[in-house]
């Protein structure tokens, strides 16, 4: 059929639309929001639904399209910016299996996840302010998942990381949200870092960033890169820091169960669908990296089953639902990390797939939980209570409680992390910060009458005043 | 094109003249509105004709030796014109009030100083030029040193920009002490061969320029001014930045030139080493600070120091990357500052970590901080991005240890201005009652500033591929 044939153009066209559409309407309902004026729930939700149909209509065209042609991976250059004779930021797409199925998955759970945050956000005073941010995670996402270089994935891990924040922080005038928001800011930047490294690192190396001359011009599923063993070490772990960030893993995972406090729809396509598998797909596209490296290899094996256990026993004891989910997501998403390591790719691809589904319906039914709960309780009442797993029978009882005592405290990583890290590190900021301090207190006037070993400063002068 | 320059320039020094007979903070929003389109309309103009003829106008010295008192190259005009439309935005930004007559008299004066930092290539009118800007900033500083704190402080940001003063003064005499005009002229460095005095001149010139920038160790001026100063003075010590980052790019390869090739190879390592270090310092402080404008003060002086490391890579990448670093590192930082100065005239107070909720009160202020804090951290698509992009691609080649250094170094940048909108933005705040008056949200008259600055760096972006283009050549 001629509407579907897939040329140069028309792949452009529906790719840019892809991602394009959802990027106008953010500024587009962000302007309306500044207005004095209140704008209207009905034009907010009937624009980004529009704009994420027409988006996945694009999407389904280019699936459509894709498969009736004969390609395997088409890369469509858009843009070239020419930062001197010798550099440029390349805005390159690649449209190939995995980028499609991901592209086709985020969009069809984002025209959903919009049109139930219709309902369930109804009068919240930040209705319009969530729809701003679902509109620029869903841009981010498709460019993130259509990026055909490490650049421009970056540009949508950006995007992502930025959307999330702002909306676990959703409910800004409550503190538990917003130290959460600034906690996943934190994570976010390291698992920045990670990326940019390995990105300058493939870069320096393959002198290109775009996946398919950096990794030898091979479709996915992959072939291994053509790089030095240790070189594609390197590069590997950097990445698996920045997925520890990005998808809480072990020991980065506890910004995931706060970032549960945002509003449940975003939750269910944050951390139940998307966002936490961004770091699975980035995985994904680098796996000829990990082919190369067998110690790589391993520690993605290690990372994803330390991370699963972890996530398992702690999710165990946890005495909310949505909590409950988050560290299932994490152990799930660790199982996914371990399978990269084992070099299972489509496997990892499947399960990713059907655990985005299953966790989004999860996390959307989150609110029913507690009828649900009841209504089972009622169902099976008559029944005899559930005994103890075997394993908890076999397990000595002096282990148990103290097992159950380490997953009550999440095994103590963040006190550890917060302890090791985050409190020596401000320390060494403080005292830093009193070099400049000290300097100007040194030239200081001296009060009249006083020596300067008894001078007041100007906080003890304001003391005695009072 | 020259007599326009020059025009709007003078009419800015006219106009700093007259503001001292002005007691009326009306007429004195009137006039620095008026003055500051007319410099925005002259480097336009100039801008124009520049691109009609595309050639190099020179006015020649009172002597005639050969130096440029305003020399308008293709390379130098953008910044002219970028400047002109900050100072208008800042002008018709700043609430009434919020600059008093004496402020705005420096700020005309630190401008016209501003642009002859851009537009001169004259050793002389640098010299003097920085003189200009670094007393304009200092006045303010001491003016409003009110508390013995202040006054602490503002001697120590006066020790600090004394320095360069001094750099700035050696610079004049010494070339008015050359035995011929020759010296006055910026390319008699090259090479490094001959006398002592050129030498001398030209470390003298990259100690002002240098000291300008705060880096470690002389970064305390630049929070403490951002602070302390008001919000013109302080905004024309961000605007003359860019410009101590164009004559370091002349300077230093010529410093390097004079030294030896195993100790030019030991001097770039080391200011590399140098650098880093000064821009983790800066960046680990920034974290610390309660108050947004030191903080933001802490974040430009880490990215100069990344600036000036892309100037020492000697590489055509960094050279770009520094240039367009320092423009953004100012233009955001001046948008910033608007920003701040619009949160502080309503809430009272600017407090990182006091979860003033203020986004519930005044969204547009919120969606302005964000953005620009966006724009300062090198967020995808923004100036600083690209520039940070470079930065990487020519660090790494000769010193990877100070690529990954600026990795780390942005990622703490952006920590803290995030954490900034968070402390500010975001939170219980303040209970109102319902019979508290609420400051209505930034007007469209205030939102020119923080979105014409946007717009300058969204500009930027375009010109970026012009300004590589000009240092090829």
């Amino acid at each position: 059929m001629h509407f579907v044939e897939l040329t140069q153009k028309t792949a452009t066209f529906a790719a840019l639309a892809v991602f394009v559409i959802p990027t106008l309407i953010a500024p587009v309902l962000g302007l309306r929001i500044t207005r004095s004026r209140v704008p209207s729930e009905r034009a907010t939700g009937n624009l980004t639904l529009a704009g994420l149909t027409a988006s996945t209509l694009a999407a389904l065209w280019l699936c459509i399209a894709w498969s009736q042609s004969a390609h395997h991976a088409l890369e469509i250059h858009v843009l070239d910016i020419g930062l001197t004779s010798e550099h440029s930021f390349d805005f390159t797409l690649l449209v190939d299996s995995l980028s499609l199925t991901m592209m086709m998955v985020t969009s069809v759970i984002a025209v959903l996840v919009a049109r139930f945050s219709i309902h369930y956000l109804h009068r919240e005073p930040g209705f319009h302010r969530y729809f701003v941010m679902l509109n620029v995670f869903v841009a981010g996402m498709q460019l993130l998942v259509l990026a055909g270089t490490y650049d421009l994935l970056f540009v949508g891990w950006e995007l992502v990381g930025l959307s999330s924040i702002l909306l676990i922080g959703y409910f800004r005038s409550r503190t538990g949200p917003v130290n959460g928001a600034i906690r996943a800011m934190v994570t976010y930047r390291v698992a920045d870092v990670g990326l940019l490294f390995a990105a300058v690192l493939i870069h320096h190396v393959c002198s290109a960033s775009d996946f398919i001359h950096a990794f030898g011009h091979e479709p996915w599923p992959p072939r291994p890169a053509l790089m030095p063993e240790s070189t594609a070490t390197v590069i590997g772990v950097l990445l698996l820091v920045s997925v520890a960030g990005k998808s809480a893993q072990f020991p980065l995972s506890g910004w995931l169960p706060r970032a549960m406090e945002g509003p449940t729809p975003s939750s269910a396509l944050f951390y139940g669908a998307l966002s936490v598998h961004a770091g699975i797909y980035l995985l994904l596209v680098s796996a000829p990296i990990f082919l190369v490296s067998r110690v790589a290899s391993f520690a993605a094996l290690g990372l994803g089953v330390v991370t699963a256990v972890h996530a398992t026993v702690v999710g165990r004891v946890q005495s909310d639902a949505k909590s409950r989910l988050a560290y299932s997501t994490i152990a799930q998403v660790g199982l996914m990390v371990a399978a990269v390591g084992l070099h299972l790719f489509t496997w990892v691809v499947v399960h990713m797939v059907a655990h985005v589904c299953l966790r989004l319906y999860q996390l959307l039914r989150t609110p029913s939980a507690l009828r649900d709960a009841q209504e089972m309780r009622a169902a099976l009442a008559d029944l005899p209570p559930t005994r103890p797993s075997f394993l908890y029978q076999m397990l000595p009882s002096a282990l148990t409680t103290r097992l159950y005592f380490l997953a009550l405290n999440r095994f103590f990583v963040d006190e550890l992390l917060s302890s090791l890290v985050i409190r020596p590190a401000l320390y060494v900021a403080g005292l830093l910060a009193q070099v400049d301090r000290r300097m100007a207190a040194s030239l200081e006037p001296s009060p009249r009458g006083s020596t300067p070993a008894t001078r007041p400063t100007d906080r003890e002068a304001k003391l005695a005043k009072s | 094109m020259t007599a326009w320059l020059l025009a709007s320039l003078g009419v800015t020094l006219i106009a700093a003249v007259a503001a001292t007979f002005v007691r009326s903070p009306f007429r004195v929003m009137r006039q620095r509105v008026s003055v500051a389109l007319l410099a925005f309309v002259g480097a336009l103009a100039a801008l124009a004709i520049l691109a009609a003829r595309g050639e190099v106008v020179r006015v020649p010295a009172v002597d005639g030796g050969g130096a440029a008192i305003v020399e308008v190259t293709g390379s130098r005009m953008p910044f002219l014109l970028t400047l002109a439309l900050a100072t208008s935005a800042l002008a018709i930004a700043a609430p009434a009030g919020s600059i008093s007559a004496r402020s705005m008299r420096r700020t005309m004066v630190g401008f016209v100083g501003t642009a002859m930092l851009f537009a001169s290539t004259h050793i002389v009118v640098l010299g003097l030029a920085s003189l200009v800007v670094i007393l304009s900033v200092h006045a303010d500083l001491l003016e409003r040193s009110t508390t013995r704190t202040a006054v602490g402080e503002a001697r120590l940001a006066g020790l600090i920009l004394g320095i360069a003063a001094l750099g700035s003064l050696a610079l004049v005499a010494g070339a008015l002490l050359a035995p011929s005009s020759e010296a006055w002229v910026f390319d008699s460095f090259s090479g490094g061969a001959g006398s002592l005095l050129p030498k001398t001149m030209l470390v003298a010139l990259v100690v002002t320029n240098l000291v300008r920038l705060a880096p470690f160790p002389f970064q305390a001026w630049l929070p403490i001014t951002l602070d302390r100063a008001s919000v013109g003075p302080a905004s024309i010590a961000l605007l003359s930045q860019p410009a101590a980052i164009l004559v370091l790019h002349e300077a230093f390869p010529r410093l390097l030139g004079a030294a030896s090739l195993e100790s030019r190879t030991v001097l770039v390592s080391a200011s590399a080493v140098m650098l880093m270090v000064s821009g983790a310092f800066s960046a680990v402080v920034a974290l610390v600070q309660h108050d947004v404008r030191r903080a933001i003060g802490y974040v430009v002086s880490s990215q100069n120091a990344l600036a000036i490391a892309g100037i020492v890579t000697g590489t055509l990448e960094g050279s770009v990357a520094a240039v367009l670093c320092a423009l953004g590192g100012a233009f955001t930082g001046v948008g910033l500052l608007l920003v701040t100065h619009g949160i502080e005239s309503r809430a009272g107070r600017v407090d990182a970590l006091d979860s003033l909720g203020l986004a519930r009160f005044w969204p547009r202020l919120g969606a302005a901080f964000l953005l620009l804090a966006l724009t300062m951290i090198g967020f995808p698509g923004s100036l600083q991005f690209f520039a940070e992009d470079l930065l990487l691609q020519g660090l790494l080649e000769a010193h990877p240890f100070a690529a990954y250094s600026v990795l780390a170094i942005a990622a703490l940048n952006g920590i803290t201005m995030l954490r900034l909108f968070f402390g500010q933005f975001f939170g219980p705040g303040a209970r109102l009652t319902g019979d508290e008056y609420v400051p209505p949200d930034m007007g469209y008259a205030e939102l020119v500033g923080p979105v014409g600055l946007l717009g300058v760096m969204a500009a930027l972006v375009l010109l970026a591929p012009t300004v590589s283009v000009i240092f090829e050549r």
